[in-house]
């Protein structure tokens, strides 16, 4: 009954309750009157008609007893000035009818039998009162009366009627007056609503409605206003903050995706639409798998399985995308799935482009696999790629190569022309060893000037070959840089990868040994090194110098020679010679340099020996003034490493302060080929102890590769003949033509000669005859140590 | 003065009674035998008078109803003995001469009974104790007797004598009066 009513306005609702409540106040009082008159109306016809039937029935004991009817009949003819009543019996105590009466307007029959247990009733509108007549605790019969109460009924309802009638006209005059003041009411909720429409529809907050009275609505209406001015200070916030948090969202660098649970695009940033190169509205519904890479689908797929299977974790992984323009883009999916109460297992999918960072780290992956300037394979991977190789011969019993190249003479290329011209002699000869190798076969650049080659599938003699070609083709290149050409040989080391060889490092070191055995013998050669190779064995000699040396250095167990030069012409000079080093090993054999000096330069302990040396000389000379003074020049040698290393000059000028050594009376002799390698910092260094007042000699000059050309370079004050040219100088014609030349050039140059190797008085005197400047050599003094000099 | 009345009835009556005993008796010996409705009717009577006539107080532990000389009503009457009249047991004597119904409170005297002397003995204890006297036809009452059976459309009537009654000392109800036929006697004062 409440629910219809709920959708009635307040003034009908309110009508609707004065209505109900007056009707239904009525329709009680109505009730309750109708049966509290009917009730009374009953008793008392009830009571009435007892104390007749109770009389009449007193008054005919004695009729009763007495059988005389026709007195009962007199006495229940008294009836008939009740109207109600329209007949009326007596039955003696037999209960048998005795008498009756009955008014003459009654045609029914009357008197029924009497059955024991009848009680006074109603029966409708009829009112049957029995009554037993008693006298002196006997039953002398029964008294039954009929009456029709209808038309009694009648007329109580009529009145009852009219009486409702009269209240019903009194309710309705009372609400027609009430309704007009139920406005009173209703009129202002109806302004407020109107305002609270006009706010709504025109989604205008700043509107206010207006009080109009002090009541619960004029509360109601202030409650309301600052409601509404709440609601306008949070929907402006909200508004900024939903601006914010969209330009957030749209902004935001990655492509963002709310997806259904089969993929489809619910919604998408305006960055994420945009690097598809589409619109967000035109995204929405499309399937995200339409813009996945079709080798990367399966993944993609297995994203959402993921995210299914495991619904707390967040997901990630790099896929491709494909534009609609084609463009395919490296993305990092991040994916969780998100269950909200309307949508089930829908997506939350984060793309970052990672396109970029996967060029980057394809090619920083590139360039830490791949050399730049020649583009080959670098050592490191390289090495990585051979320790398979190595490992899977293990297995496979295959048969492969491993060939580690050399250049000579590419220092010359890179000193005289610069390094822009050694790089593209590296670059060039990289191209062409690439062109003569099979397709399978791994060529690297692993150092400087050093390459290696990995044959897959290829035996020894195979290898042998190929690497001889490679020297030739190496070989005949001819190499042109600014108007000059250069020809480069190569050095090459094989060995052979097989089931029975050792690590990859060992396998490189064998390789790289039989590289160094090639160049030993004279470069430009192929050198397959074996395990019980000579020459490698001596090799493996040096390493047991590296030891002995160190040990050496630390506990003095070299020592200092001399050997005394002297100038060819007769002018007369103060002492000079060349300071040498011995080992005396534990036997107290002194062993010759020629023993340990490759394994100091190739073991890096070069300069600690050369360290050692001079601080030594100086010590030994701070201890014999008498010498110094005699001393016109003292030559020292100094390795190659010394010339580049860094704390050799302040090691030197330190030590001339410490013994107080004067500068000028110091030869620092270099070989040709230290000089060489390190030409530009070798002419720093030598500069450096020049401008202090120390001179220089060049070692070997002549039997290395060089030229006249670095001569110029070198500002050193002497030449040294290599002694390979003098001790045949009286037989060969040869030497004695580069003798004479090396000499005449040097001595145009400026710088005084000295011929090493003079072993006796005709080269002497033939020395003499080509006007080298000094001597030196086991015919004019053997080597002594130091104090012997004296 | 009642008793003068008495007797001076009971010489008037008398010879009318006997006649019409002896002519009763003579055509029927037994009249219950022949109609018991009739007697059952009057049994019930003589115990309905109970309820209409106010005996005054006595120390009788039973209220006695005594059948004078030949009785009529056989067995039909013994019922009357279970019933009770003012918690006193009802008793029934049949008594052969009116001798010993000084303690009768209904003294009945058959019709039967042909003996005058029963009827004027009846008459006499009733003037003296406070008896009712029941008899049989209007003559009863007319000779001086309280309340008569008669026939009348061939119901059983009473034909009371009011004055007999009045004088008795017993108290009769109104609405005994409606239903019987009553004789205002002559008095005797």
């Amino acid at each position: 009954m409440i629910k219809p009513l709920q959708n009635l306005s307040i003034q009908k609702k309110l009508i609707s309750i004065l209505l109900f409540s007056s009707i239904s106040g009525l329709a009680i009082a109505a009730f309750f009157i109708l049966l509290l008159e009917i009730t009374v109306f009953k008793q008392n016809a009830e009571n009435e008609l007892s104390t007749m039937a109770e009389l009449i029935g007193n008054r005919s004991t004695a009729a009763l007893s007495f059988d005389d009817a026709s007195l009962a009949k007199e006495n229940l003819s008294s009836l008939e000035q009740v109207k109600t009543v329209q007949f009326a019996c007596l039955y003696d105590k037999q209960g048998k009818l005795f008498t009756s009466f009955k008014v003459t307007a009654y045609q029914g029959s009357a008197c029924p039998d009497l059955y024991a247990g009848q009680i006074t009733n109603f029966k409708q509108t009829s009112l049957n009162v029995y009554k037993t007549i008693i006298l002196d605790a006997e039953i002398f019969g029964v008294v039954y009366i009929h009456a029709n109460l209808e038309e009694a009924f009648l007329q109580k309802l009529q009145f009852i009627i009219l009486l409702f009638v009269v209240l019903l006209l009194a309710t309705v005059v009372t609400f027609l007056l009430t309704t007009p003041l139920l406005r009173v009411i209703t009129a202002p909720l109806k302004k407020l609503l109107t305002t609270v429409n006009n706010i709504s529809k025109q989604q205008d907050f700043s509107q206010r409605a207006h009080r109009q009275s002090n009541d619960e609505v004029g509360e109601l209406v202030d409650a309301f206003n600052n409601m509404v001015e709440t609601v306008e200070h949070q929907n402006n916030a909200l508004i900024v903050a939903k601006n914010h948090y969209l330009a957030l969202y749209d902004d935001n660098p990655t492509m963002v995706f709310h997806l259904s649970a089969n993929g489809d695009i619910v919604s998408v940033n305006r960055f994420g639409a945009k690097q598809l190169d589409l619109t967000s509205e035109k995204l929405r519904n499309r399937s995200i798998f339409d813009f996945i890479h079709p080798d990367d689908m399966q993944a993609a797929k297995m994203l959402f399985d993921l995210c299914i299977a495991s619904p707390h974790k967040v997901h990630k992984q790099e896929i491709r995308k494909v534009c609609r323009d084609g463009r395919i883009i490296w993305v990092r999916e991040t994916a969780r799935i998100i269950n909200t109460e309307h949508q089930q297992n829908n997506f939350l999918l984060v793309c970052e482009d990672v396109t970029e960072t996967k060029r980057l780290s394809a090619k920083i992956e590139y360039q830490a696999s791949h050399d730049a300037l020649t583009g080959l394979v670098n050592r490191t991977e390289f090495d990585t790629i051979l320790q398979m190789t190595v490992e899977k011969a293990k297995h496979d019993d295959d048969e492969h190569a491993l060939c580690y190249l050399d250049l000579d003479q590419f220092k010359v290329v890179n000193d005289t022309s610069g390094h822009m011209a050694g790089d593209e002699l590296l670059k060039q000869l990289g191209d062409v060893l690439k062109a003569h190798l099979r397709k399978g076969d791994l060529l690297a650049r692993l150092g400087g000037d050093e390459f290696g080659v990995l044959m897959n599938d290829c035996s020894l003699e195979h290898a042998f070959l190929v690497c001889e070609q490679l020297r030739n083709v190496v070989r005949d290149f001819q190499f042109a840089w600014e108007d000059r050409s250069f020809s480069v040989g190569v050095s090459i080391g094989i060995t052979s990868i097989n089931i029975s060889t050792g690590n990859a490092v060992d396998i490189l070191k064998e390789a790289d040994a039989a590289c160094y055995a090639a160049k030993d013998k004279g470069r430009n050669r192929v050198h397959v090194f074996r395990p019980d190779d000579e020459e490698l064995a001596s090799r493996q000699g040096e390493m047991q110098w590296v030891e002995k040396i160190q040990k050496g250095l630390d506990e003095n167990c070299f020592v200092l020679y001399g050997q005394l030069i002297v100038p060819i012409s007769s002018d007369k000079e103060g002492l000079h010679f060349e300071t040498l080093v011995r080992y005396i090993d534990e036997n107290g054999n002194t062993i010759p340099p020629g023993a340990f000096l490759p394994a100091a330069e190739r073991y890096n302990l070069a300069t600690a020996l050369d360290k050692w040396v001079i601080s030594h000389l100086f010590e030994w000379l701070a201890k014999h003034p008498d010498c110094l003074d005699k001393l016109t020049i003292c030559s020292v040698n100094l390795s190659g490493l010394s010339l580049s290393d860094e704390s050799m000059f302040d090691f030197i000028t330190k030590i001339f302060s410490d013994y107080c050594i004067p500068k000028h009376k110091i030869c620092f002799e270099i070989t040709e080929t230290a000089a060489i390698g390190n030409l530009n910092s070798a002419t720093k260094f030598i500069q450096k102890l020049r401008g202090m007042g120390c001179s220089f000699s060049l070692d070997d000059f002549g039997s290395g590769l060089s030229s006249f050309a670095y001569l110029k370079n070198l500002p050193v004050d002497y030449l040294k003949i290599d002694g390979l040219f003098v001790k045949d100088i009286l037989d060969d014609k040869v030497d004695l033509a580069m003798v004479k030349s090396i000499n005449e050039v040097g001595h145009v140059m400026g710088k005084k000669t000295i011929a090493e190797f003079v072993e006796n008085k005709e080269i002497f005197d033939l020395l003499n005859e080509l006007g080298v400047d000094y001597a030196q050599g086991y015919g004019i003094a053997k080597p002594v140590p130091l104090d012997e000099l004296l | 003065m009642y008793k003068n009345y008495f007797y001076k009835k009971q010489l008037c009556v008398l010879p009318r009674l006997l006649f019409f005993v002896f002519c009763v008796s003579f055509f029927s010996p037994s009249i219950a035998e022949e109609n018991p409705l009739e007697y059952k009717i009057k049994a019930a009577y003589l115990y309905n008078f109970t309820k209409f006539i106010s005996w005054p107080e006595n120390d009788s532990e039973t209220f006695n109803i005594c059948l004078v000389g030949k009785d009529p009503f056989g067995s039909i009457i013994n019922p009357i003995e279970t019933r009770k009249v003012k918690n006193k047991p009802i008793r029934l004597f049949r008594l052969e001469t009116t001798a010993d119904t000084r303690h009768c409170q209904i003294v009945y005297l058959s019709s039967l009974t042909k003996n005058p002397a029963t009827l004027v003995g009846v008459l006499t204890i009733a003037s003296l104790t406070p008896s009712l006297t029941v008899g049989e036809l209007k003559s009863f009452t007319q000779s001086g007797g309280m309340i008569a059976f008669f026939q009348k459309q061939g119901k059983v009537k009473l034909h009371i004598n009011l004055t007999v009654l009045r004088n008795s000392g017993l108290d009769i109800s109104a609405k005994l009066l409606e239903v019987a036929e009553v004789y205002e006697g002559e008095s005797n004062d």
